[in-house]
């Protein structure tokens, strides 16, 4: 016989609870780390089973990398809403919010609000299928949780490392260094920031009231555990009625007057297992599904799940075809300061996109924003976008020259990218993949306003699309648009101020740069055989 | 003499002159032979690899010991900007650092750090170029120099458009600064080495770059002189630089320069590229303001083949 107290540590409740936390930790420092501990296939394994990126990414890449959305439904089917209390970052996270508290929250059974979540549902993947991810990626949980991790918590982690640095400095250690957080806009953080207080609120006050009216993967589960094989009954014989479970349940979807359970709200925690004195409440195979008290619900949530599954299919075959109807094509070059008489303002006819995003369209139909190739981004270059792709893109990132270039060397986005917005490029295609073009602005330029040498463009420019010409006795810069690829190295050195005499301009369809000339893999021999003084 | 004679024998001798010149070296006939008295100037040395070459030339200057004392801590700062290999000659050679890192250490140096303040993402250009490894494994300490707070204001008095800077903790804090540039062409400085190398202490480059980046170069020269210049030209990048965009932009050189006088160093490498030391604005304008001797022909200079 096992010892009461055994028994009691090894639940349902502790097992969810043990997964759910590893889940969160691991998902957790993927976003906030900064030295590339995680290697990017760690990464995509541990985003294999996130549901929205999954969908997206099958519809955009497709293959067995892109299949967790199916294993998720399978496993929903079998055991109910397991991903919601297990492998949602931001149930987890709602979860802990919830715990924050003195004495235990005591919840009351609601009943469902199967209008508001299935309307709530159509209107997000119609959208997404008209065009505009704007509403699947502001209330995807992955997404949500991800921006959370990648906007708010990775200052705070970039905070306490540093003052570690500190600490660390007066022993005259270099073991940990200082890591700046730049380039971030403070809109995305406001944005990100509010979300996240609302939803934690809500969390803290009524337990998971967001996973069952807005949250677009727990309305889908929710079609699905209605039918699961596995799930949660009261024994009408052994129940007390004492009420002990509908307290812990988070969901609010133990009916103790009819002694039901909504399973299609239930996200498995098994709270209301452990609660249970009377064993009155368990966990097993019941394969026919428990009617509904309310014949009207049934239906409402019949018709919308056929809706809804159907929406699914045509998205499947269709997304990525329509044209976008809402995100804009166009956006301008943030400057700084007030415009200097004579200068030029930097007026890009498009905002840039990763390379390995193909076109705009492509990326913006398949980006739900989740921060994460923000956080690896050695360069800082990926930014949050806030009226760059327009409002309907909003948080989307793009490429930011004012606070880093693209990397040649680099396709570190492209290497975790969950959705296939970014696709993995090989190294040697990343770098002819031309995803704008330098425009220079002699209006601005240092070596015409001082009469002095620069060339700060030129020296950065990994391709020598800039080269500097001769000019009056001194060297200007000219851009070569065939050989550039439009990384910005150019525009992150120019010293111009307040508006750069170089900057790219974004193409919406990427294209391929061709090379430059003289390229070799093996140094010319000397021809001098002595030294020249 | 009829004048057809004088035209012949003159026109022999001077084919004869040429060809001898040619066979024993036209640079070295006409340059000033070295004094081993005295203590040289500058040591050039060319034809092996760069371990090997530094290893004559630090002994040539009288060994590590007499710039490293027992105890002290060493700064070695080589070019370490660009996120590509050793074999694409943007960054100073690995295997040349890992041997000025022992050679300082085994002179008794208490700690030995190397760092840059790189263009390239800084983490990427440490382990890419080669650089990191070497200096772990030569026993230095690699140390970063991304953010801003590393770097502490200095004045440069003798500064004529840069009277200040920010320049990195470790410079102001060791005791010894060894300057190891790689010699390349530079879009901007037409040839980077000893003095632009300096680039990569301070903070704010883009100050330069508006303020006449020569002018700026000469005058940061004026701050502090690195106790050694170790100038590695084993590849060297011809057109194309700083970056670089293959290995067709390299020439193979195999040279390494070494000198305490920056300017003078400076020309030896300029020289070694195929320019004229003169021709380089902040060659010319260090050795106006007096940070050095461009002038080879004045210098004691110890030249090594291998």
């Amino acid at each position: 016989m096992i010892p009461q107290v055994m028994q009691k540590l090894f639940t349902l409740r502790t097992l969810r609870r043990f997964i759910a936390l590893i889940f969160l930790l691991l998902f957790g420092f993927a976003f906030v780390d900064f030295s590339g501990t995680l290697s990017s296939d760690f990464i995509q394994g541990l985003l294999y089973l996130q549901f929205t990126p999954s969908v997206i990414k099958f519809i955009t890449v497709g293959g067995i990398a892109a299949s967790g959305f199916v294993i998720v439904t399978l496993l929903t089917f079998l055991f109910g809403r397991v991903y919601c209390s297990m492998l949602c970052p931001l149930g987890i996270i709602q979860d802990i919010a919830a715990r924050v508290r003195f004495k235990k929250p005591k919840y009351v059974y609601l009943k469902p609000w199967n209008l508001i979540r299935y309307i709530s549902l159509f209107i997000i993947v119609s959208l997404a299928l008209l065009g505009s991810l704007f509403l699947l990626y502001t209330f995807d949980p992955y997404s949500l949780a991800g921006r959370i991790f990648s906007d708010l918590i990775r200052p705070i982690y970039y905070g306490v490392n540093n003052l570690l640095v500190v600490i660390l400095g007066f022993f005259n250690s270099y073991a940990l260094h200082h890591v700046d957080f730049k380039g971030m806009p403070w809109q995305g953080v406001a944005i990100t920031g509010s979300f996240a207080a609302l939803l934690l609120f809500v969390a803290w006050r009524w337990g998971r009231i967001y996973c069952n009216s807005i949250c677009p993967v727990g309305s889908f589960l929710s079609i699905i555990s209605r039918y699961s094989l596995f799930r949660i009954v009261i024994d009408e014989k052994t129940c007390t009625a004492c009420n002990r479970c509908v307290r812990t349940c988070k969901a609010s979807c133990i009916d103790m007057e009819q002694k039901t359970i909504d399973f299609s709200r239930c996200v498995a925690c098994y709270n209301c297992i452990d609660s249970c004195n009377a064993k009155g409440i368990s966990y097993r195979f019941a394969l026919k599904p428990i009617k509904n008290s309310k014949a009207k619900d049934v239906d409402t949530a019949r018709r919308s799940s056929l809706a809804i599954l159907s929406g699914f299919a045509i998205g499947a075959l269709s997304l990525g075809r329509i044209n976008m109807l809402f995100a804009q094509n166009s956006g301008q070059g943030r400057g700084k300061g007030n415009r200097k008489a004579g200068a030029v303002f930097n007026e890009r006819n498009a905002p840039i996109t990763p390379p390995g995003s193909y076109n705009q369209m492509d990326f913006l139909n398949a980006c739900t924003a989740c921060h994460l190739c923000v956080s690896v981004c050695p360069t800082h270059v990926l930014q949050p976008s806030i009226s760059e792709f327009g409002f309907w893109g909003m948080l989307q990132p793009h490429m930011d020259f004012h606070s880093g270039f693209c990397n040649f060397e680099c396709t570190k986005c492209g290497e975790v990218c969950p959705t296939g917005a970014i696709r993995l490029l090989e190294l040697e295609t990343k770098k002819r993949v031309q995803i704008g073009k330098a425009k220079f602005h002699r209006a601005n330029c240092i070596v015409r306003v001082d009469r002095t040498e620069c060339g700060a463009c030129s020296e950065h420019c990994p391709t020598k699309a800039v080269k500097m010409v001769p000019w009056q006795g001194l060297f200007i810069p000219e851009v070569d648009e065939d050989i550039c690829i439009g990384c910005g190295a150019c525009e992150y050195a120019c010293p111009t101020e307040p508006y750069k005499a170089i900057y790219v301009n974004g193409n919406t369809d990427h294209l391929v740069a061709e090379l430059p000339e003289q390229i070799d893999d093996a140094p010319r021999e000397s021809n001098i055989d002595d030294f020249p003084f | 003499m009829k004048r057809r004679d004088f035209l012949k024998k003159g026109l022999g001798a001077g084919v004869l002159a040429g060809a001898f010149l040619k066979v024993s070296g036209f640079g070295t006939l006409s340059a000033k032979p070295s004094n081993p008295a005295k203590p040289y100037d500058l040591v050039a040395v060319m034809g092996g690899e760069p371990a090997q070459m530094f290893d004559k030339a630090i002994a040539a200057l009288g060994g590590m010991a007499k710039y490293v004392k027992k105890g002290q801590t060493v700064i070695v700062k080589p070019n370490i900007g660009w996120d590509t290999t050793e074999e694409l000659g943007a960054n100073t050679n690995p295997k040349l650092i890992s041997q000025i890192i022992m050679h300082c250490l085994n002179a008794g140096a208490k700690e030995v750090f190397v760092f840059d303040n790189t263009c390239d993402a800084w983490n990427r250009c440490y382990s890419n170029s080669g650089i990191e490894n070497a200096v772990k494994s030569a026993g230095g300490k690699m140390v970063p120099g991304n953010t801003e707070n590393y770097y502490k204001p200095v004045s440069i008095p003798k500064g004529k458009r840069l009277k200040e800077a920010k320049v990195h903790e470790l410079i102001l804090n060791s005791d010894v600064f060894i300057n190891v540039p790689i010699l390349k062409h530079h879009s901007s400085a037409k040839v980077t080495i000893c003095m632009k190398n300096l680039m990569g202490i301070v903070w704010d480059r883009r100050y330069w770059h508006r303020n006449d980046l020569h002018q700026c170069i000469a005058d940061f020269a004026t701050w502090r002189k690195p106790d050694l210049n170790i100038v590695d030209a084993y590849r060297v990048m011809t057109r194309n630089g700083p970056r670089g965009v293959s290995q067709a932009d390299l020439v193979l050189k195999k040279s390494l320069i070494i000198s305490n006088d920056m300017v003078a160093a400076d020309a030896a490498a300029a020289k070694i590229f195929g320019a004229e030391p003169a021709d380089i604005g902040h060659i010319r304008i260090a050795h106006e303001m007096g940070v050095g001797n461009m002038n080879l022909d004045e210098l004691n200079i110890e030249r090594i083949r291998v």
